[in-house]
């Protein structure tokens, strides 16, 4: 039970890390394409 | 309800695992980190029919940030005294709370209601919820504070990465004939944000006295820069130690800030690319200035935190340096290459500072007085934009060419961590006299 209320909260935390994260990746892509 | 907010109510129980309190913050700081993202309103207000101008809408995040470091210094030691989920709470209500009243004015076409709801009222919930969790996190992580302070930090940078696009993205959702959708996106972010702040606070634990982890033996070879007693939040900041990171902070920030502000821009202006080009930038450096608060802040627990703000001032001051050369050979990959090892540096200054404090003033009132040193961010963010801005029009209006008008300004912040250098050298460990008597297990 504690491990996965330990892996719900890290999961809640990484999603809307990593779409902030892919969404700058998509806005940086034309420094690397021009 | 009262009971459930106390800090006595957040004691944990033995065999808590503390790796469940790095999630609590991070949901907090990513939350309220979208302060930084909130230029993608800038237009949008402008348009939503109250003939309201960019200057006009320019002051809601300035308000917001003036009142973040004033609110984390006046309600430090209320944070301290309360604990993290009452703090949270309150943080939460004060924040999303400002958001619905920006909706209200946005809708009603009040800019004032702005001005008081998401600059003030959100204000006060950014103060508060920035310093509870980092103060949390370092009693729970006394074997690595760097790299405690590091993950919650972090969250406050991820925060503008998740902040802006969301933004934008809400706005298009709700947009229609009769309205620009920022009213509607201040509501769906409140309860957005909302759900998670609530739950950071509900599983967020403090450390039951005299804790420690589970074999960590603290080290007996005593380390001149590393306390093990505490100093009160009153006689540390009339410590030449406190004033001394005061500078440091605002040295660094304000080198930081008046580069990642002005991004998009400098980087069409010294290279010639396009706004997309520019923008794409800016991404990247927003990604740099996340990570670099969690490894450099992550690193300073093998080095020290005064060897790692050496590094991040003379590294960096040498960075500066180099900006205009890269700009005179045209190498634009150069060029980026050094501005995001500055970013990170600009971000780790952030992340090390709480875990400095620790090592000088020990754990006890660390919220309240990392509090009192977030004024230096205040401070630094009036002053590096308006330096850069003024610095680079001033040289253009002399007839320096647009893409020379930068360098300058780069030389001037390379000095300008050489001020806090010098301040981070002068930085020695606190005289016993202003240690607690009663420090033991507080």
């Amino acid at each position: 039970m504690r491990r996965l209320t330990l892996v719900i909260a890290w999961t809640l935390i990484v999603v809307p890390l990593a779409w902030g994260v892919f969404q700058s990746v998509q806005k940086s892509m034309p420094l690397f394409v021009e | 309800m009262l009971t459930f907010l106390a800090r006595e109510a957040t004691v944990a129980k033995p065999g808590f695992n503390r790796w469940l309190v790095p999630p609590a913050a991070i949901a907090v700081h990513m939350c309220i980190g979208e302060v930084y993202g909130f230029s993608v309103f800038n237009v949008p207000l402008t348009q939503a029919g109250a003939e309201w101008t960019i200057p006009e809408v320019g002051w809601i995040y300035s308000i917001a940030l003036f009142i973040l470091g004033i609110s984390a210094a006046v309600f430090g030691k209320w944070v301290e005294r309360s604990g993290p989920r009452k703090t949270m709470v309150a943080s939460c209500t004060l924040f999303c709370g400002g958001l619905l009243i920006s909706a209200i004015g946005v809708q009603f076409k009040i800019l004032w209601l702005l001005y008081v709801g998401y600059g003030l009222i959100g204000g006060i919930g950014l103060g508060l919820g920035y310093i509870a969790p980092v103060s949390t996190l370092i009693k729970w992580f006394p074997d690595r504070p760097g790299m405690a302070t590091g993950m919650a930090i972090m969250g406050f940078g991820g925060g503008a990465l998740i902040g802006a696009p969301l933004g934008v993205k809400l706005m298009d959702h709700f947009k229609s004939a009769a309205s620009v959708g920022v009213a509607e996106a201040f509501i769906a972010m409140a309860f957005l944000y909302a759900v998670f702040m609530l739950f950071g606070a509900f599983i967020v634990r403090v450390p039951a006295a005299g804790w420690k982890p589970d074999g960590w033996i603290p080290s007996e070879h005593v380390k001149p820069m590393m306390t093990t007693a505490n100093v009160a939040v009153d006689v540390a900041w009339r410590t030449p130690q406190f004033w001394c990171l005061w500078v440091v902070l605002c040295m660094n920030v304000t080198a930081g800030i008046g580069i990642l502000g002005q991004t998009s821009k400098m980087c069409s202006d010294m290279f010639g690319v396009s706004a997309a080009v520019g923008g794409g930038f800016a991404g990247l450096l927003s990604i740099f200035n996340m990570g670099g608060r969690f490894v450099w802040s992550s690193v300073s627990d093998f080095t020290g935190r005064k060897t790692v703000y050496c590094i991040y001032f003379l590294l960096g001051a040498l960075l500066y340096c180099a900006v205009p050369w890269t700009q005179s050979i045209h190498a634009t990959p150069l060029f980026v290459a050094v501005t995001a090892i500055i970013i990170t540096m600009y971000g780790g200054g952030f992340a090390t500072i709480p875990a400095y404090l620790r090592d000088l003033f020990g754990p006890y009132q660390v919220g309240a007085i990392h509090g009192r040193l977030i004024t230096a961010w205040s401070v630094a963010a009036l002053i590096g934009p308006s330096l850069v801005n003024y610095m680079s029009t001033a040289r253009i209006e002399a007839g320096v060419p647009k893409a020379e008008a930068y360098n300058s300004t780069m030389y001037l912040m390379a000095g300008l961590l050489m001020i806090g250098f010098v301040a981070n050298l002068l930085v020695r460990a606190v005289d016993p006299k202003r240690h607690r008597i009663e420090s033991a297990g507080a």
